[in-house]
């Protein structure tokens, strides 16, 4: 036992692990349309939002939003699905600083907190560059203009 | 509350089941160039099958979720230490374990030591592959 609490104060030192709750700042729900029916392995990337820039804050976790836990979004006047998880388990995120160094893929399905018990995916990126990063799907089933992806971000802005 | 893995960096690893699937055969993990280095130590992992991620960013097909209980996971590092022997991929299947990650003593690893075992081949097809994500840190 003892073994083991030291193995989490020290992850927990090198922030590798979290056993507190997220001392919540801000959240932002982000939207990434698709614009046409898409390509396998195209890459889609985020719109620039300087806010969410590692320069600007710290991400602490994000959240996949599938179809079952949020049926639509607006995007600019236009109302599009989310897509269901049977279309997210094709794609993965891969994150990116200002060079284009990849540092991080992961599956969208991992993002979706319901099918993971409700354990949000935790992170700490502050190195990124919002519009470097990007989302590749293998498959192009399901995949349309009429749907698009939302994420939950949860981050701290930078004192600067 | 949470409690859980803090990703700080990742990486998606497979290993292809290489010809008719057969079990007790050491599939080993393709080599990733960025994980070989001796300041990089994995902290975590977690197991994917098609449920969560059906084709890996090479584009092989990833094996049902239906036959993960019928692979296991063998992790080396840079001793040749299997500090993760054949552990049922089930068990680091993050669905399965109430959301959570497998973490680990942080240490240097040798992916391409790294291999799976099939103890069933039911429901594998030839050149199918497992993924795993790597969670992992640079020492400074």
């Amino acid at each position: 036992m003892g073994l083991v609490s030291s193995l989490i104060q020290e992850l927990e030192r090198r922030d590798m692990m979290e056993c507190v709750s997220i001392e919540s700042n801000s959240f932002k729900s982000v939207y990434l349309p698709l614009y046409q029916a898409g390509e396998i392995q195209q890459s889609l990337y985020f719109t620039p939002d300087t806010m969410l820039n590692g320069d600007n804050c710290t991400i602490h976790s994000i959240e996949v939003v599938d179809i079952l836990t949020n049926g639509t979004f607006s995007d600019n006047g236009q109302d599009r699905d989310n897509m269901a998880v049977s279309v997210l388990k094709s794609g993965y995120i891969v994150f990116s600083d200002r060079e284009r160094q990849e540092f991080a893929q992961v599956p969208l399905v991992q993002m979706v907190s319901r099918l993971n018990k409700g354990r949000k995916f935790l992170c700490k990126f502050d190195e990124h560059q919002w519009d470097n990063c990007y989302i590749e799907f293998g498959s192009v089933a399901g995949l349309s203009s009429a749907v698009g992806i939302q994420l939950v971000v949860n981050y701290t802005p930078k004192n600067k | 509350m949470f409690s859980n893995i803090v990703v700080k960096r990742s990486q998606l690893v497979t290993a292809k089941i290489a010809g008719t699937p057969a079990t007790l055969k050491k599939y080993k993990f393709q080599d990733i160039p960025n994980l070989s280095k001796n300041n990089i130590v994995v902290y975590g992992f977690e197991v994917y099958g098609a449920d969560q991620l059906s084709i890996s960013p090479e584009g092989l097909t990833i094996v049902p979720s239906s036959t993960i209980p019928g692979v296991t996971i063998t992790l080396r590092d840079n001793k040749k230490q299997e500090f993760v022997y054949q552990l049922p991929a089930y068990s680091a299947v993050r669905a399965n374990n109430g959301g959570l990650a497998i973490i680990i003593e942080p240490r240097v690893i040798n992916l391409t030591d790294c291999y799976i075992q099939l103890t069933n081949t039911s429901g594998i097809s030839a050149d199918q592959a497992i993924c795993v994500n790597l969670y992992y840190d640079i020492i400074k």
